[in-house]
C-alpha cells in the first residue's frame, strides 16, 4: 500500500511539473491544483516577526507558462484588523528536476476585487514539490516568507 | 319594536328557561324598559360548548347587549375595561394589538386568546379587532380551554354572539359624532318571516381624523376608516333543525403607529417624527355555516367556516425623519374549519357528555420586502462593514451604488390540524366531575425566498461597480402533537358554586418570518465579504443560528385554579378566582442584539404567574354597580436572553393589576318628552407594566375615568360620552427599533355624542 502512495505521487508530481517550463520539456501539461497548508511569517521590520499558522495557498498553472498563487486569509500584521485573499497573478516558473522554482518581480498583487498596488510583489523566489512549497517576497512593504506542506 | 318569539328548538326552549331564571337569580332586575334590555332577556344563549359559563368551573366574563352599549363597548380592546387580567392594548394599527390574559400574552404570532363569532373561530389574530355592531352577547373564559376550544386558547376563549333576527325585528340606526373630527354610522335590519326564517343585514363606517400628529408632516398619523357589514340568515325547518348562516365583511384603512422616540438617558419623550408613510389596510371575509339538529336523546351542531383575509401593513420602521428603512408586510390567507359536536341532548341529566371533532387548514401567502434607503445603507450597512476596512485602509470604503435597495421575502405557509375532543361531567349530589381530553395535531411548513442584489465596490481596488446577488431560500416543516386535559370538581351550593380546575393550555408552535431580513442582510455581509476575499471577525455573523431561527415550537402551560360563583341576594353576584399557571416553552419575542432590523419568537423561557380575579356586580330597576379586579404576578423562572439571567424578573407587557369600577342610575321620568335619564361612570386602572425583559422600562398604575349620560324617549335614545376625562398621560406600547426605544401613547381625553333608533 505504502509502494502504490509513493508511485501515485511521483505519477502526479510529474503530471504538475509537466506543465512548467522545463530545461528539456516544453510540452504544457495540465497539472492537478494543489493545497498547501503552513506558515506565513512577516518581518514587521522591527526585529519582530508575524506569525500565521494554517495559511492555505493554491496554484494555479496558466497556458503562458506562468503560475497564480492564492493566498487565503492572509494577515500581515497582529493589529491588521482585516484578513485577506490574496491572488499573485503571473508568478514565473520553471521545472527543475523535480521542483518548480518560481520567481517574480514587480507584481500588482490582487486583493478586495482589484489590483492592489499598495502590496506590489518583489523579489519573490519559491520552491514547489510534491509535498512542500516555499516563498520567500515582499509583499509592500512586508518581507515575508511561507513555508507549506501539501495538504491531504 | 316586534318582540320575537322563541326558537321552536327544544333545546333552546329549555336553555331559555333555565338560563332565564338563573339571570333573574344572579344580575337581572326583575323588568327594564329599555329596548336593548329587552333583546338580552327574549333569549340567553350558551355556546355550543358550555353552557352559562356563570355556573361553570371557568373564571369568566360575561356582558350583555344592554351593559355593552350603556359601557361604550365597541371592540374587543374596549373589553378590557370590564374584564379583569384580560388587556388588549393599542399597539398602533389593529393588526398589531395583542392580547394579555393572566401575564401572559404574546407581541407576535400565535395569540393566546381564541375569538369565536357565532360559534365560528377566528384562525387569524390579524382579524381579532374589529368594531363591535349589534353584538348581543360576550363572554370571556379566561384560563386555558384547550379541552374544548384547541390551539391558542392557553390564555382563554371569547364568545361573542350577535343579535339573531329570529330573536328581535325591526331596524336599528345610529349616528355618532366624537373628538378627533370622529364619526359612525350603521344601520340593520331584522326581520322574520313566520317561524322558520329570518334574516339580517347590519352595516357599520366610522371615520376617526386621528388623536396624534406627526410633527414631520403637520398630519394626522393616527386617523382611520373602517367599514363592515354583516348578512345572517337562519332557517328553522322543523323543531329538530336549525340552519344559521353568517357572512361578515370588514374592511379597515388606517394611519396608525403614533410612536414617539424616547431618550433612555435622559427620560424625554420626542414628538412623533417620522418620514415614510405608515398604513394598515385590511380586508376580512368570514362566513360560518352553523348546522344543529337534536334528538330526544342527542344534539348535533356542525361549524364550518371559510375565512380569508388580505392585508397590509405599511411601516416606517425607524419611526425617525432619516430614511433608514420600511416595511411592506402583504398577507393573503384563506382558512377553512370544520367543527362537529355532538352531546347529550337533556340538559338535566345526571351525566352530561360532549365530543367533538375539528379539522382546519390555512394557507398563508406573505410577503415582506424591505427597503434599504441611503441613510439606512449608509448608518446599517456601511457604517458596519466600513468600521474595521478603515482601521487598515483610512482612506478607502465600500462603496453601495445606489439610494435603496431591496430586500424581498416571501412566503408560503400552510398549516393543517385535526383534534378530537371529549368532556364529561358527572354530578353526584353536590359534587360535579369534570373531566376532559383532547387530541390535537397540527403539521405546518413553510416555503421561504429571500433575495436582494446590490451594486458594491471597494474604491481602492474596484474601478467599477460589481453586483452582489445574495438568495436564502428552501422549505422547513414541523408538526405537533398535544394532549390537553382537563379536570375539574364543583360544589354547588344553594347560592352559588365553587370549583377547583387543572387544565392545560398550548399555543401553536410556528415561524419567524419576521427574521429574514435580518438573515439575508447578514449573508448579504458574508457574501460581499467573501467576494472582497475580506475577512472581519464578527461581521456577518448573527447571535444565532440562521436555521434553527426560523422556527420556534408550541408553548405549553399548566393552570390550578380555584374559585366560586356566588348569588347571595337578587340582583347581586360575586365571582372570584385564584390560579397558578406554570409555562414551559415559552414563547418570548428577541431582538438580535446590535443594529439587527428582525425580531423573531423564540422558545426561550419558562415562567409562572400567580393572581387573582375578583368581580362583583349589583344590579336592580335603577341602579348597577359592576367591580372588577384582576391581580397577576407573572415572572421568569428560567430565561436568559444571552444578555443576562432574567429569571425573577416580571413579564412584560402585561399589567399586574387590572382594575374596574363602574356605576350607572336610571331615573324613569315618565314624561311625555323623555322616559328615562341615565348617568353612568366608570373607573378604569391598568397597571404596573413592564415593558422589557430586564425590567428597567415601566408604565405605573393608572386610572382612567369615563362617563355618559342618556336620554331615551321611545325609540330614540341619544348619550353624550367622555373618555379619560382626566386627560391621563400614559404609554400603551414599547419597542425598540434599531437599538433606540420607542413609547406609543394612549387616547387623549374624548368626548362624543350619539343618536339611536330602535324601531
Amino acid at each position: 500500500m505504502k509502494l502504490f502512495k509513493s508511485l501515485l505521487l511521483v505519477a502526479c508530481a510529474a503530471l504538475s511539473f509537466a506543465a512548467c517550463d522545463k530545461d528539456d520539456d516544453k510540452t504544457p501539461v495540465n497539472p492537478t491544483p494543489k493545497e498547501y497548508v503552513g506558515e506565513l511569517s512577516v518581518d514587521q521590520t522591527d526585529g519582530t516577526f508575524f506569525k500565521q499558522q494554517g495559511v492555505s495557498v493554491r496554484y494555479d498553472l496558466k497556458d503562458d507558462r506562468t503560475v497564480d498563487i492564492y493566498m487565503y486569509r492572509v494577515q500581515f500584521a497582529e493589529a491588521m484588523p482585516v484578513k485577506l485573499d490574496m491572488t499573485i497573478p503571473g508568478v514565473e516558473c520553471k521545472s527543475v528536476g523535480e521542483r518548480i522554482e518560481l520567481s517574480g518581480e514587480r507584481i500588482i498583487p490582487l486583493a478586495m476585487g482589484g489590483e492592489f498596488p499598495r502590496y506590489t510583489i518583489t523579489s519573490l523566489r519559491g520552491t514547489l514539490t510534491d509535498s512542500e512549497l516555499q516563498l520567500s517576497m515582499n509583499c509592500g512593504e512586508f518581507p515575508l516568507t511561507y513555508s507549506g506542506t501539501a495538504s491531504e | 319594536m316586534r318582540a320575537g318569539a322563541l326558537s321552536p328548538i327544544p333545546y333552546f326552549c329549555r336553555m331559555k328557561t333555565l338560563l332565564a331564571a338563573l339571570a333573574l337569580l344572579s344580575d337581572a332586575p326583575a323588568e327594564h324598559p329599555d329596548t336593548l334590555y329587552s333583546i338580552e332577556q327574549v333569549e340567553i344563549t350558551a355556546s355550543l360548548k358550555s353552557g352559562d359559563p356563570s355556573r361553570l368551573p371557568i373564571a369568566s366574563t360575561e356582558a350583555g347587549m344592554y351593559r355593552l352599549e350603556r359601557e361604550g363597548v365597541e371592540s374587543i380592546k374596549d373589553f378590557s375595561a370590564i374584564a379583569p387580567n384580560f388587556y388588549q392594548p393599542s399597539y398602533g394599527s389593529r393588526m398589531t394589538s395583542s392580547i394579555y390574559v393572566r401575564g401572559f400574552g404574546s407581541r407576535i404570532d400565535q395569540p393566546v386568546v381564541g375569538v369565536n363569532v357565532d360559534d365560528v373561530p377566528y384562525m387569524n389574530k390579524n382579524a381579532y379587532d374589529f368594531d363591535f355592531y349589534d353584538i348581543r352577547r360576550i363572554e370571556l373564559l379566561r384560563g386555558p380551554q384547550g379541552t374544548l376550544y384547541g390551539r391558542n386558547t392557553s390564555g382563554g376563549v371569547m364568545n361573542i354572539s350577535t343579535l339573531s333576527p329570529m330573536v328581535w325585528q325591526g331596524a336599528r340606526l345610529s349616528a355618532e359624532y366624537s373628538s378627533a373630527e370622529s364619526y359612525a354610522l350603521r344601520a340593520a335590519w331584522y326581520d322574520r318571516r313566520g317561524d322558520s326564517f329570518g334574516y339580517s343585514l347590519a352595516a357599520s363606517f366610522a371615520h376617526c381624523g386621528g388623536f396624534f400628529t406627526n410633527v414631520f408632516n403637520d398630519e394626522k398619523c393616527d386617523r382611520s376608516d373602517n367599514a363592515g357589514a354583516r348578512l345572517r340568515l337562519q332557517w328553522h325547518p322543523s323543531l329538530r333543525w336549525r340552519v344559521d348562516a353568517t357572512t361578515s365583511v370588514g374592511y379597515t384603512d388606517e394611519g396608525g403607529y403614533a410612536y414617539r422616540l424616547y431618550d433612555e438617558h435622559s427620560g424625554t419623550y420626542h414628538p412623533i417624527a417620522y418620514n415614510d408613510p405608515c398604513a394598515y389596510r385590511r380586508l376580512s371575509l368570514c362566513q360560518g355555516l352553523v348546522v344543529g339538529y337534536e334528538s330526544d336523546k342527542v344534539r348535533l351542531s356542525s361549524v364550518t367556516s371559510y375565512q380569508f383575509l388580505d392585508d397590509r401593513m405599511t411601516l416606517d420602521q425607524d419611526f425617525t425623519p432619516r430614511s433608514l428603512f420600511t416595511l411592506v408586510q402583504s398577507q393573503r390567507e384563506h382558512a377553512v374549519t370544520q367543527d362537529i359536536v355532538v352531546r347529550n341532548a337533556d340538559p338535566e341529566a345526571r351525566w352530561q357528555w360532549l365530543c367533538g371533532a375539528f379539522a382546519f387548514g390555512k394557507r398563508l401567502d406573505m410577503s415582506s420586502p424591505v427597503t434599504f434607503k441611503r441613510d439606512g445603507i449608509d448608518d446599517l450597512i456601511l457604517d458596519n462593514a466600513n468600521k474595521h476596512i478603515h482601521d487598515q485602509f483610512p482612506d478607502n470604503d465600500i462603496e453601495i451604488g445606489t439610494d435603496s435597495f431591496v430586500i424581498a421575502s416571501d412566503f408560503r405557509i400552510p398549516v393543517y390540524g385535526a383534534a378530537l375532543y371529549h368532556e364529561s361531567s358527572v354530578r353526584l349530589g353536590r359534587w360535579t366531575l369534570t373531566a376532559g381530553l383532547r387530541f390535537d395535531y397540527e403539521y405546518t411548513s413553510m416555503k421561504y425566498d429571500s433575495r436582494s442584489e446590490l451594486p458594491y465596490r471597494f474604491n481602492l481596488t474596484m474601478p467599477e461597480f460589481k453586483m452582489l446577488h445574495t438568495r436564502f431560500a428552501g422549505s422547513e416543516r414541523q408538526s405537533f402533537f398535544e394532549l390537553l386535559p382537563k379536570l375539574s370538581a364543583t360544589y354547588s351550593m344553594r347560592r352559588g358554586e365553587v370549583y377547583a380546575t387543572v387544565t392545560r393550555g398550548y399555543k401553536a408552535g410556528g415561524f419567524n418570518t419576521q427574521i429574514f431580513s435580518d438573515i439575508l442582510q447578514s449573508k448579504m455581509m458574508i457574501d460581499m465579504m467573501t467576494s472582497l476575499g475580506v475577512y472581519i471577525d464578527g461581521v456577518g455573523t448573527t447571535s444565532y443560528d440562521s436555521a434553527a431561527a426560523t422556527r420556534y415550537k408550541p408553548e405549553r402551560s399548566w393552570n390550578f385554579e380555584i374559585g366560586a360563583h356566588l348569588r347571595p341576594a337578587a340582583g347581586l353576584s360575586l365571582s372570584a378566582a385564584a390560579f397558578l399557571i406554570e409555562c414551559t416553552d415559552q414563547q418570548v419575542t428577541v431582538l438580535p442584539d446590535g443594529n439587527n432590523t428582525g425580531r423573531m419568537m423564540s422558545n426561550a423561557g419558562r415562567a409562572r404567574s400567580l393572581g387573582a380575579e375578583l368581580s362583583v356586580r349589583y344590579d336592580n330597576r335603577n341602579l348597577s354597580v359592576a367591580a372588577d379586579w384582576g391581580f397577576t404576578d407573572a415572572r421568569f423562572t428560567e430565561y436568559d436572553d444571552g444578555q443576562a439571567d432574567r429569571a425573577g424578573n416580571v413579564l412584560p407587557y402585561a399589567p399586574r393589576n387590572t382594575a374596574s369600577l363602574s356605576a350607572s342610575y336610571t331615573w324613569h321620568v315618565g314624561a311625555s318628552w323623555l322616559d328615562r335619564i341615565t348617568l353612568g361612570a366608570r373607573l378604569h386602572g391598568v397597571g404596573e407594566i413592564y415593558w422589557n425583559e430586564e425590567n428597567t422600562l415601566r408604565q405605573p398604575f393608572y386610572t382612567l375615568l369615563s362617563a355618559h349620560v342618556g336620554l331615551q324617549k321611545g325609540a330614540f335614545s341619544l348619550s353624550v360620552w367622555g373618555r379619560n376625562l382626566t386627560d391621563r398621560d400614559y404609554d400603551t406600547f414599547y419597542f425598540k427599533s434599531v437599538s433606540r426605544s420607542f413609547f406609543s401613547k394612549g387616547r387623549p381625553i374624548s368626548f362624543g355624542i350619539k343618536l339611536n333608533v330602535n324601531i
